[in-house]
C-alpha cells in the first residue's frame, strides 16, 4: 500500500500552551522585580520547557510516515478495520503519545483544501500509537462500526501529539485517497415471503414457450395464446401448420426486488432505510435459497426500471448489495440497464404500507408483497 | 483486538501516572514546608495527600463527590481572605490555600483532567515557595520538582492522548486493536525514562544558562515589592525588633554587602580578622510591650539633604574619624534604607544625586533611591548636635526587669538607685550587667514565641533564659535603663568575615545583629554586647550548636548555594564573563545618563530629571505593568477569538448520520428536495436568486402547495441552526409536501 502524501506540517496552540507562555512571562517580570535568583531559575526552567517542547516535538513528528489500508467494502452495523501504519524515518527520535485521526477537511501548503465525505456514514475513526520507534514502524488496526449507508471517502488524515510538554498540538497531515462502499444492513424478512417466493417459483417449473428462454428445447403445435414471435415460420411452411419453438426456462430461479420508489421518494428517511435494508434482507434469502436475484425500482404506476438483472454470475449479490448501497428514491438519471422480469419470476415488491396514510400513525411501516411477474 | 493486553496496558500507565503526579505533589508541600520553615502542617498536608491518594485510588471514581470538593475550596477562598484581612501575608496565604486545593483533589473523585491540574497546583505551589523562601531546601525541593513534574507530564501526555482516544476503556478499548500490553509498557517506560534524564539535563544547562545570562539589577522593585523574597535575605536592615515572633532571625548566607573601613587620615585599612565591627543601621531607642522601635520616626525629626553631587555635610570631622565604604551585593534594598556607619555620620557620598535624610538626635542617616549604589560614610565617635538624655530620668516600665537589674547590682555591690550611685560608676555597672547575661543565659535561635500575656523581656530574664540576640539586646537595655543609665537598642549589623586580601568585610545576612548602646558618660555612648557567641560569628556558634558532622555539612552547603546562588548578582556576572567589575558603576553609569536624558526629553526640565530620578522608576513601573496587560489582553483576546471562531464549527464531526441521530441529513435532503421541485417547474434560476424566490417563482400559480414549500424551506433554514428538535417538523413538512403535490397530480385539489 502506497504510503500518505505530506500536505501539512502545524504548530497547533492551544489554551495550556497560552498559559505556560503567559506564567513564563510573570516568572520573569517577577523575577526581574524581585531581583529573585530562584525565579531566575524557573524561568530559565520555562524557557527550556519551550525549547525542548519545540526542538523534540518537531523533530519527533518530522519524519512521521502513514499508509491507510481501509476495506473496499463494508456494512452498516458491522465493524469495519481500518488500519494506519505509522513509520518513523527519524534517526534519532522517536515519537511519543501519537493521535492518528481522520478529518473531514484539510488545508495543505498550497492552501488547496482537501475534504473528505465519511463523516455522515461512519464515526470519526481515531487511534492511539504510544510509540513508533526510530527507524521503525507501528500499526494500529481501529474498529468503526458505520451507521449508514453509501461511500466513505477517504482523504485527510491527521498524525498528531502534544508530547512532550503538552504545550502545543503538533501536527502531520497526510492524504491518501480511497474509498468504502458501505452496504446497508440486512433485515430479517418475513418468513410468510419465503414461502410465497418457493410456491411463485414452482409454478414455472412447466416449460413453457417463451422468447426470453435461454436454450432452445423442441418444436410444438401452436396453442392458442403463444406469441406471435415464437413461431418458428420455416418449420410451420414445412409443415403446412402453425409450429411454436419452445426454449428451455432460464437456469436457476429468478426472483426480482422491486423498491416502490415512487411511493418512497415522499416517505421519512427512516422508511427509506427500512425499504432498502429489507431488500438487503432478501438478498440474504436469496443466498440461503440459492435464488437468482435482480433488483429493479418501480418508478410510477407503469414504469418499471431495471437496476441490474438478474444472473447466475459471481458476485451477483455483491452487486445488488452495491446498488443498495446508493440506491435513493430521487428520480435521478441512471445509466439503462438490459434484462426485465420474465413472466413467472417471482417479484418482491417493497413499498410503504398500503394501508398507511400520510401523517398517521403507520406511515413510517414498509410493506412487503409478492407475486408474479406476469400478474398484477 | 486484545483486550486483557490493552487494559494491562492502560492500568499500568495511568497508575505510573497518579504515582508520578502523588511524588511531584509531595515535593510541592515539602516546598511549602521549607519556605515556610514549618513542619506541622506540612507534614498534615503530605499525610492527607498521600491518604486521599491510597483511599481513592483503589477503585475508579471513588472518593468525594465534586460538589463537596467544590464547597471545600470555596471555603478555603474564604479562610484565605479572612486570613489576608487579619494581616496574614498574602503569598503565605496564597500557599496555604493552595495546599488545601491539593489536599481537597486528592481525595476527590478523580478524572483524567484533574492529573493535570493537580500537577499545575503542584507546579505553582513550588513557584509560590520560591516567592516567599530562596532557602537551601526550597532549591533541594525546587531540583526534585523540575525531576518529578518532567516525570509526570510526559506520562500524563501519553495517557491524556490515549484517553482523549479511547474514553471509555470498558466500552472503547475494543474498538482500539493493538494499544499494547505489558510488553508494550515496558517498551515505552524504558525511552521514557531515558527522556527524563535527557529532559532534566538538557533543561538544567538551558536554565543555568539562562540564570547566569539574565542580566541582574535591572528594573529591580520597578513592580513594587513584587516577587521580593520574604525570607532568607536581609533582616538587619527591619524597622523593628519584635520580641513576640520568636526565632525568626535570617540563616541565610547570603552576602548583602561589602565593608572596606579606613581611618580618616590615611592611616590604613582597619579592621582584621577576629576583630568584628559593628555596622549600625537604626536605633530603636522605645520599648513597648516587647517591640523596640525609633523614637524619631515621625517625620518631623528628620532633616533632609537633596544634593546633585551626593556629598552630605553633617558634621565636623575629627581627628579620629574612621571612612566607611560599602558596597551592597543585595538588590533587596527598599526606599529610605538606612546607611550603615560605624559610629556617628560626619559625612557621606553617595556617588550621584540623591536625597538624604539624617536624624541629629539618633545619628541614623538614610538614603531615599539610591539602593544599589556603592556610598562611603566619615564616622565620627564624638556626637555633636545630639539631645542627650538626663542620667537618672530613664526607667524600664517592666517590674521584673527593675527587679532583676536591682538584685544584679546589689548582688555585685552596687547601688542601683542613680541619684545615690556614683555616676564614675555607670560604666562598671553597665559591665556587670552585660557580663551576667552572658554568662548565664544561653543563645538560641530557635525559641519559641513567648506567651502573649507576659512581656518578652522579662519572660527571657525569668523563665525562658534563652533567646538570639534581640532578647539579649533588649535585656541588657532595660536592665540599663532600670538602674537609670539611658541606653538603646541598635541594629544592623556584625561584620566578623573579613578578608585580608582585599581588604574587606563581607557581610551576610545571617550576620544580622542587635546590640546595646548605653550612655555611661554624658556624650558618650558605649557599644555593649551580651549576646554570648557574637565576638565568635555566628556561624561558628550553629556549627557548635548542631555538634554533628551533618550539621556541618549542611551549614556548608547553605552557605554555598546562598553565596553562588540566592546572592548572584551583577558584579557576579561580570566577573563570570572575566569582565572587570570596575566596570559595573561606568555600565551603570551610562545606563543613567541615558535614562536622564530620555527624562530630559520627556519632562523638558533637566533640573528635574536629575533631581527626581523618582520619574524613571515611574516611568519603569508603568512601561512593565503596561507590558504585562498588554500582554495578558493579547493573550485573552487571542483566546477568546479562537474560541468564537471554533464555535459551532465541527472541524472533525463525530456523527451527523441522520439514521441513528442529527438532522443534518434530513435538513439537506429537504433543501434539495425543494430545489429539484422548484427546477421541475422553472428550470432557469437567476444569478444570485434564493431558493426562496425561486421556488415562489416556480409556485406562482399554485398557492397551496407554495405556501406548504416555502413553510418546508422556513423550517429546513432555522433547523440548520437547530438541534435534533427539528426533525419530526421537518418530516411532517416533507410529507405535506408529498400531500399537496399528490393531491394536485390526481387532481383532487
Amino acid at each position: 500500500v502506497d504510503e500518505a502524501r505530506v500536505i501539512s506540517r502545524l504548530y497547533h496552540f492551544h489554551l495550556p500552551g497560552v498559559a505556560y507562555c503567559g506564567t513564563t512571562l510573570v516568572l520573569v517580570l517577577g523575577a526581574i522585580n524581585g531581583q529573585n535568583n530562584l525565579l531566575f531559575w524557573i524561568f530559565g526552567l520555562a524557557v527550556a520547557g519551550l525549547i525542548l517542547s519545540g526542538i523534540f516535538s518537531g523533530w519527533g513528528l518530522m519524519g512521521l510516515r502513514l499508509a491507510r489500508h481501509a476495506p473496499a467494502v463494508g456494512r452498516v452495523g458491522e465493524p469495519l478495520a481500518i488500519t494506519y501504519t505509522l513509520r518513523n524515518r527519524n534517526r534519532v527520535f522517536p515519537a511519543f503519545a501519537v493521535e492518528v485521526r481522520e478529518l473531514s477537511k484539510a488545508r495543505s501548503w498550497t492552501l488547496r483544501v482537501h475534504r473528505s465525505a465519511w463523516q455522515e456514514l461512519v464515526p470519526v475513526p481515531a487511534t492511539f500509537v504510544e510509540r513508533v520507534p526510530r527507524r521503525g514502524e507501528s500499526a494500529r488496526t481501529v474498529l468503526v462500526t458505520p451507521n449508514k449507508r453509501g461511500v466513505a471517502r477517504w482523504g485527510t488524515v491527521r498524525a498528531s501529539s502534544t508530547f512532550p510538554m503538552g504545550l502545543t498540538r503538533k501536527s502531520v497531515t497526510f492524504v491518501q485517497a480511497g474509498t468504502t462502499l458501505v452496504r446497508p444492513a440486512a433485515l430479517e424478512v418475513d418468513a410468510s415471503i419465503v414461502e410465497r417466493v418457493r410456491g411463485q417459483l414452482r409454478r414455472r417449473e412447466r416449460p413453457r414457450p417463451t422468447p426470453d428462454g435461454d436454450e432452445f428445447l423442441a418444436l410444438r403445435e401452436y396453442a392458442p395464446g403463444d406469441p406471435l414471435k415464437t413461431l418458428d415460420w420455416r418449420a410451420t411452411a414445412r409443415l403446412q401448420r402453425p409450429v411454436t419453438r419452445t426454449f428451455t426456462p432460464t437456469r436457476g430461479r429468478r426472483v426480482w426486488v422491486v423498491l416502490d420508489a415512487g411511493a418512497l421518494r415522499w416517505a421519512p428517511q427512516e422508511t427509506i432505510e427500512r425499504g432498502v435494508s429489507l431488500a438487503a434482507g432478501c438478498v440474504q434469502l436469496a443466498q440461503q435459497h440459492g435464488w437468482t436475484l435482480g433488483l429493479a425500482e418501480r418508478l410510477g404506476e407503469d414504469r418499471l426500471r431495471v437496476l441490474l438483472d438478474a444472473s447466475e454470475r459471481a458476485g451477483q449479490d455483491g452487486r445488488v448489495l452495491d446498488i443498495l448501497a446508493l440506491w435513493s428514491p430521487a428520480d435521478t438519471p441512471r445509466p439503462a440497464q438490459r434484462g426485465r422480469p420474465h413472466d413467472g419470476d417471482a417479484v418482491i415488491v417493497i413499498a410503504p404500507h398500503a394501508a398507511a396514510q400520510p401523517g398517521g400513525p403507520g406511515d413510517r411501516e414498509i410493506g412487503i408483497a409478492c407475486g408474479s411477474a406476469g400478474g398484477s | 483486538v486484545s483486550n486483557a493486553g490493552a487494559s494491562s496496558f492502560g492500568q499500568s500507565l495511568r497508575r505510573s501516572r497518579d504515582r508520578a503526579v502523588l511524588a511531584s505533589c509531595v515535593v510541592a508541600l515539602l516546598g511549602y514546608g521549607f519556605s515556610q520553615e514549618s513542619v506541622v502542617m506540612p507534614a498534615l498536608f503530605i499525610g492527607t495527600c498521600v491518604l486521599g491518594f491510597v483511599v481513592t485510588g483503589r477503585e475508579r471514581g471513588s472518593g468525594m463527590p465534586r460538589w463537596a470538593a467544590n464547597t471545600l475550596v470555596g471555603a478555603s477562598i474564604l479562610g484565605g481572605w479572612y486570613l489576608v484581612r487579619e494581616g496574614s501575608s498574602v503569598v503565605s496565604t496564597f500557599l496555604l490555600f493552595l495546599s488545601a486545593v491539593l489536599c481537597v483533589k486528592c481525595w476527590q473523585a478523580r478524572r483524567e483532567a484533574d492529573a493535570g491540574q493537580m500537577l499545575s497546583l503542584a507546579v505553582f505551589l513550588t513557584i509560590g515557595s520560591v516567592l516567599d523562601n530562596n532557602s537551601l531546601g526550597v532549591g533541594l525541593c525546587v531540583l526534585l520538582q523540575t525531576a518529578a513534574a518532567l516525570w509526570a507530564n510526559l506520562l500524563h501526555q501519553v495517557q491524556a492522548t490515549r484517553a482523549r482516544v479511547i474514553p471509555d476503556e470498558q466500552t472503547q478499548e475494543a474498538l482500539v486493536s493493538g494499544t499494547g500490553d505489558n510488553d508494550a509498557w515496558r517498551s515505552l517506560r524504558r525511552p521514557l525514562r531515558r527522556l527524563t534524564i535527557l529532559f532534566f539535563v538538557l533543561g538544567s544547562l538551558i536554565a543555568g544558562v539562562v540564570f547566569v545570562g539574565v542580566p541582574r539589577g535591572q528594573l529591580a522593585g520597578a513592580m513594587g515589592s513584587m516577587a521580593v523574597p520574604i525570607r532568607g535575605r536581609i533582616t538587619g536592615l527591619a524597622e523593628s525588633v519584635d520580641l513576640r515572633l520568636g526565632g525568626t532571625i535570617s540563616e541565610s548566607g547570603a552576602a548583602v554587602l561589602e565593608a572596606e573601613l579606613t581611618a580618616a587620615n590615611r592611616a590604613g585599612i582597619v579592621g582584621g580578622e577576629g576583630l568584628p565591627q559593628y555596622l549600625r543601621a537604626r536605633v530603636l531607642d522605645d520599648y513597648d510591650g516587647g517591640r523596640w522601635v525609633s523614637m524619631v520616626a515621625r517625620e518631623d525629626g528628620w532633616r533632609t539633604y537633596r544634593t546633585q553631587t551626593g556629598i552630605v555635610d553633617l558634621a565636623s570631622i575629627g581627628s579620629s574619624a574612621m571612612v566607611l565604604r560599602i558596597s551592597p551585593r543585595s538588590q533587596a534594598w527598599g526606599e529610605h534604607q538606612p546607611v550603615l556607619t560605624l559610629w556617628r555620620p560626619a559625612q557621606a557620598d553617595f556617588h550621584g544625586a540623591t536625597e538624604v535624610r539624617f536624624d541629629p538626635e539618633s545619628g541614623v542617616i538614610r538614603q531615599t533611591y539610591a539602593k544599589d549604589r556603592q556610598y562611603t560614610v566619615v564616622c565620627v565617635q564624638t556626637p555633636t548636635r545630639e539631645r542627650l538624655p538626663e542620667r537618672g530620668s530613664v526607667s524600664f516600665k517592666v517590674a521584673g526587669v527593675r527587679d532583676m537589674a536591682g538584685e544584679i547590682l546589689r548582688r555585685g555591690g552596687f547601688e542601683p538607685d542613680p541619684l545615690r550611685r556614683d555616676p564614675e560608676e555607670d560604666s562598671r555597672v553597665v559591665r556587670v550587667l552585660e557580663s551576667y547575661l552572658t554568662a548565664n543565659y544561653a543563645y538560641a535561635l530557635d525559641t519559641p514565641p513567648p506567651p502573649i500575656a507576659r512581656d518578652p523581656t522579662e519572660y527571657f530574664l525569668t523563665t525562658g533564659k534563652a533567646g538570639h540576640c534581640e532578647y539579649f539586646a533588649s535585656a541588657l537595655a532595660g536592665m540599663c535603663r532600670s538602674v537609670g543609665i539611658p541606653a538603646r537598642v541598635v541594629a544592623g549589623y556584625l561584620a566578623n568575615e573579613f578578608d585580608p586580601s582585599t581588604g574587606r568585610y563581607t557581610v551576610r545576612a545571617r550576620d544580622a545583629h542587635a546590640w546595646v548602646e548605653a550612655m555611661v558618660a554624658p556624650g558618650v555612648w558605649r557599644t555593649l554586647d551580651a549576646t554570648p557567641v557574637a565576638t565568635g560569628g555566628f556561624r561558628a556558634a550553629r556549627r557548635d550548636n548542631l555538634l554533628s558532622w551533618l550539621g556541618t555539612v549542611v551549614g556548608d552547603a547553605r552557605a554555598m548555594w546562598d553565596s553562588s546562588v540566592v546572592s548572584f548578582d551583577f558584579q557576579d556576572q561580570l566577573k563570570l564573563f572575566g569582565l572587570d567589575p570596575s566596570r559595573r558603576s561606568a555600565v551603570r553609569r551610562g545606563v543613567a545618563r541615558a535614562i536622564e536624558k530620555l527624562q530630559r526629553l520627556r519632562q523638558g526640565n533637566p533640573d528635574a530629571a536629575q533631581t527626581r530620578p523618582v520619574g524613571w522608576r515611574r516611568t519603569s513601573t508603568t512601561v512593565a505593568w503596561g507590558l504585562l496587560a498588554a500582554g495578558l489582553c493579547s493573550a485573552a483576546a487571542w483566546a477568546l477569538r479562537r474560541w468564537w471562531t471554533r464555535r459551532g464549527t465541527n472541524e472533525e464531526p463525530s456523527n451527523p448520520g441522520w439514521a441513528w441521530r442529527g438532522c443534518d441529513r434530513a435538513v439537506g435532503g429537504l433543501v434539495r428536495e425543494l430545489t429539484q421541485l422548484a427546477k421541475s417547474r422553472a428550470p432557469d434560476r437567476a444569478p444570485g436568486e434564493t431558493l426562496g424566490a425561486w421556488l415562489t417563482r416556480a409556485f406562482a400559480r399554485e398557492p397551496k402547495a407554495l405556501e406548504v414549500v416555502l413553510e418546508a424551506l422556513s423550517l429546513a433554514e432555522s433547523a440548520r441552526f437547530g438541534g435534533n428538535e427539528h426533525g419530526p417538523a421537518l418530516a411532517a413538512a416533507r410529507e405535506r409536501i408529498g400531500t399537496v403535490l399528490n393531491a394536485r397530480t390526481t387532481g383532487a385539489g
